[in-house]
């Protein structure tokens, strides 16, 4: 289990921009917007801020956590190597839960968007059916090839539907930004944790960490990353402050899409569509990042080999979606991944850092008085 | 000829002396090297086989050396002109000299009892690679030169080693097929090309083990890192400037006896879309050129799925102004949308295909009857509508724009599985297609070497000669990508040399 990666398989450290930004933005960019203005209205963009400010601090301490496993390997290996193999199986198991309910989340939410805008009689189980066909056929190319959609995922999408953003500015009322802190800090700490989730995926560095080449030159790649995030965020509040006022927002589930309604054209229109089709790359790579993670925690657990384990997990996905797809059990989904994510990020992982800082020197403390 | 001067970089510090430059020569297979005594004198004959004319070697220098040198033991190097009738005979001490000469299709005669002197004697065969008609006829360009490679291995490997002088283009030759025996040549310059490149290269050649190898095509789709993709994983050209092109880039080219086509390996995927016109042009236009080619694959392949996606899903997309033409040009069209595409499409690949198999007179009749006669009629009919038959016609002619054959056959396959993707789930499947696709771009590998290169794996350094054809004075460095030995093509500095405004 302890074998390094062969030099062909691992990626160049730069690429983690790519991948970190890919599985942070997904469908929670269409409609963060409603939640967070209910909290904090106009100054909703501070929770943004904070919100991402927190997560650099987070990255960091993964990347402090990640340095002390054996070898320079994953956090499965972590923990087994930090809680034998019975406890830190069971606390394996925990996170390979965590990482399906993800990528179910994710497809689910995107699946349910088609529906609902693009095409409300077609059965979603075509959907889901094509996106695990085609992440069976991406996760069998290897990591490299995963890496390669998330560059994709990124590039494409922000070269693309980005600037459709700025054709809101004709409408801009820039008097919505006032008056600023106008909200206590409770309302903007609620908001904070609201947002802190549309930050969550980059928590899957956990299982990919070993292949990066020269993993730790990798962080300010990642921090590099959140930046970019946190700016696409911050612009995105920003326009949906000064075009919506505060009660239209209430009726709309995902602003920035409606947003996307306004740009026009002589030759096509409802530019929506265009959007929602090209979002199938921005969520695309954090389906697949976060099935592969499945995979690679199963390898690493019970030695069982990726070929064999993916069409299982594919398959549990697919049944999943079958059965729940009334909105309802959506948003309960969401509202689970959500929790168990910033569990995970914000309480279990800082324990973890700071159960095996404090394992370390007692280690080294004995060592020293033999 | 900029690109040749890492030859000229490293003048050659240290002086050759004569068995050191035959050691140097000898590592290319076209090199030959004949020793024999006449009387009493030991001499030996140094030429390449793809330069010199073999009736000018055996009629007017070898015939002579062995009579005449016999009943005239008194000749020397100096006075070889009085045995051998060819009018350009020198002698040189200078083994640089001598090396140059030898590339350029001399003969080195020399004699055991004056050593460090050669003779030589011109026998170049300026006419080799002339057949009656060798121009580019599928790789044709406006500008630059029009000569391509022919049936001939010997006048390929000739007009390869006429435009890259040096000793260190290295030809490396093998038999491939049992029954057919071809001779295939491995062209690759030393000191440019990554030795791991070459090695896999060879390897990969020596392993076919195949009965009769009629092309290059075939060794191409043998030697295929993965034989299920429809997009060709190593560029085959006609062209001399390409291959040069390609070899000073530190690519290797692959020859076979009877293919007029060299294929060269590792490539990426963007090589594929550029035209040595190009580089012909002022770069401010080629670029323009290679842009608007980028762009006519992309509407050739997203063209009529868009139309099908809008016209079956998405309605609500087509603006108001816009909805009065179609709607009256679609009015009597029976059938849904993509069986109206299918059926244009269907009816241009069937043109496509009967011009490529009818001769060039006919071909030329059957356009214009398939072409206007077809497409009217069609639209007449009410079996397309006239919007659709603008957008598959203009789709098929973006896809020409395609330097490559292989490439632009490509790019009219996958338009299928997008329109059939587009038909089932409209925008989303498009999306869903385009996703497929690029994984599947970045799964697939030339020689080990990622296809996608220099995008996936992004090397932002090699972006200059991609999507822009950057002017000369910023391509002195080869694309990294190939992991080549020497990293300049031309001596940057001077390439870059400014003068200040008024000076």
């Amino acid at each position: 289990m302890k074998q390094t990666l062969d030099e062909r398989f691992l990626i160049s450290p730069f690429l983690v921009f790519f991948i970190v930004h890919a599985t942070q933005v997904g469908v929670g960019m269409l409609g963060f917007q409603r939640p967070l203005m209910e909290d904090a209205g106009q100054d909703a963009w501070m929770a943004v801020l904070l919100a991402g400010l927190a997560t650099h601090v987070l990255i960091w301490l993964m990347y402090r956590l990640l340095a002390y496993s054996p070898s320079g390997g994953d956090i499965v290996s972590l923990h087994k190597h930090y809680f034998g193999r019975w406890f830190g199986g069971v606390l394996s198991i925990g996170l390979l839960a965590y990482y399906a309910l993800a990528a179910f989340t994710v497809l689910q939410s995107y699946i349910e968007i088609i529906k609902v805008w693009m095409f409300p009689l077609m059965g979603a189980w075509q959907f889901s059916l094509i996106f695990l066909m085609l992440t069976y056929y991406v996760i069998s190319g290897g990591f490299r090839v995963v890496a390669g959609l998330c560059f994709w995922g990124v590039v494409i999408p922000l070269a693309t539907i980005f600037p459709m953003m700025a054709f809101a500015f004709e409408y801009a009322q820039y008097r919505n930004l006032l008056p600023v802190l106008d909200h206590s800090p409770t309302q903007i700490l609620k908001a904070v944790n609201d947002m802190a989730f549309q930050y969550l995926g980059f928590e899957v560095l956990l299982m990919y960490y070993p292949f990066l080449k020269n993993a730790p030159s990798s962080q300010k790649w990642a921090h590099a990353s959140n930046v970019l995030t946190i700016f696409l965020y911050l612009v995105v509040i920003l326009i949906s402050i000064i075009f919506y006022n505060k009660e239209q927002i209430a009726h709309i589930t995902w602003p920035t899409l409606t947003l996307a309604k306004i740009p026009e054209v002589p030759f096509i229109e409802r530019m929506e569509y265009i959007v929602i089709s090209i979002y199938v790359l921005v969520v695309f790579p954090n389906l697949v990042v976060a099935v592969w993670a499945m995979a690679r925690v199963v390898k690493q657990l019970f030695s069982i080999r990726q070929r064999r384990s993916l069409p299982v997990l594919i398959a549990c996905l697919f049944i999943g979606t079958l059965f729940f797809e009334e909105k309802s059990d959506i948003e309960r989904f969401i509202q689970w991944t959500s929790k168990s994510g910033l569990f995970l990020i914000g309480v279990y992982i800082p324990l973890l850092y700071v159960y095996v800082w404090v394992v370390e020197k007692v280690k080294k403390s004995l060592q020293q008085k033999q | 000829m900029s690109f040749l001067s890492f030859f000229k970089k490293k003048k050659r510090p240290s002086q050759l002396t004569m068995p050191q430059l035959w050691e140097k020569l000898r590592r290319s297979s076209d090199f030959v090297e004949v020793s024999f005594v006449v009387g009493r004198k030991e001499l030996s004959v140094y030429y390449f086989d793809s330069l010199v004319d073999p009736k000018v070697l055996q009629e007017n220098i070898l015939c002579h050396l062995q009579n005449d040198l016999s009943r005239r033991p008194d000749v020397q190097l100096e006075n070889l002109q009085q045995i051998v009738p060819i009018q350009r005979i020198e002698v040189s001490e200078d083994a640089a000299a001598i090396e140059e000469k030898v590339l350029k299709g001399f003969v080195v005669v020399s004699f055991r009892e004056q050593p460090g002197k050669a003779a030589l004697i011109s026998a170049a065969n300026e006419n080799l690679g002339l057949r009656e008609n060798n121009d580019t006829e599928n790789e044709f360009s406006v500008v630059g030169p029009k000569v391509g490679f022919v049936e001939n291995i010997g006048t390929n490997l000739h007009l390869l080693r006429r435009q890259i002088v040096t000793p260190n283009l290295v030809f490396r030759e093998m038999m491939i097929g049992s029954v057919s025996k071809t001779k295939v040549v491995i062209a690759y310059i030393d000191g440019v090309a990554n030795p791991e490149t070459i090695r896999t290269m060879t390897q990969r050649i020596e392993a076919i083990d195949f009965d009769v190898v009629f092309d290059n095509a075939i060794i191409d789709q043998i030697i295929a890192d993965n034989s299920k993709t429809p997009f060709p994983l190593f560029l085959s050209t006609e062209r001399i400037d390409r291959a040069v092109y390609a070899l000073v880039s530190g690519q290797v080219a692959v020859f076979c006896d009877g293919s007029p086509y060299a294929i060269i390996g590792p490539s990426t995927f963007f090589d594929f879309f550029t035209s040595p016109e190009d580089y012909s042009l002022p770069w401010v236009l080629g670029s323009f050129f290679r842009l608007i080619r980028f762009f006519g694959v992309m509407f050739s392949i997203l063209a009529s799925p868009v139309y099908i996606a809008v016209l079956t899903y998405h309605y609500e997309m087509i603006p108001e102004d816009l909805l009065g033409p179609i709607i009256y040009s679609r009015s009597n069209v029976p059938f849904p949308p993509v069986l109206e595409v299918l059926f244009l499409e269907i009816t241009i690949e069937l043109l496509r295909e009967a011009g490529a198999r009818l001769p060039t007179k006919v071909a030329q009749t059957l356009g214009i009857v398939g072409g206007i006669v077809i497409g009217q009629a069609t639209v007449d009919a009410g079996l397309a509508s006239t919007i659709l038959l603008i957008v598959v016609a203009l789709a098929a002619l973006a896809s020409f724009t395609t330097p490559i054959f292989k490439m632009s056959n490509s790019i009219r396959f996958i338009r299928f599985p997008f329109i059939l993707f587009a038909a089932c789930w409209g925008g989303i499947g498009i999306a869903f297609a385009v996703c497929g696709l690029l994984i599947h771009l970045g799964r697939l590998q030339s020689l080990g070497y990622p296809y996608l290169v220099p995008f996936y794996p992004l090397r932002v350094r090699n972006f200059r000669d991609t999507f822009v054809r950057s002017p000369y004075s910023m391509t002195a460095e080869r694309p990294t990508f190939f992991r080549p030995q020497s990293r300049f093509r031309y001596d940057p500095e001077n390439a870059k040399q400014k003068r200040d405004i008024d000076e």
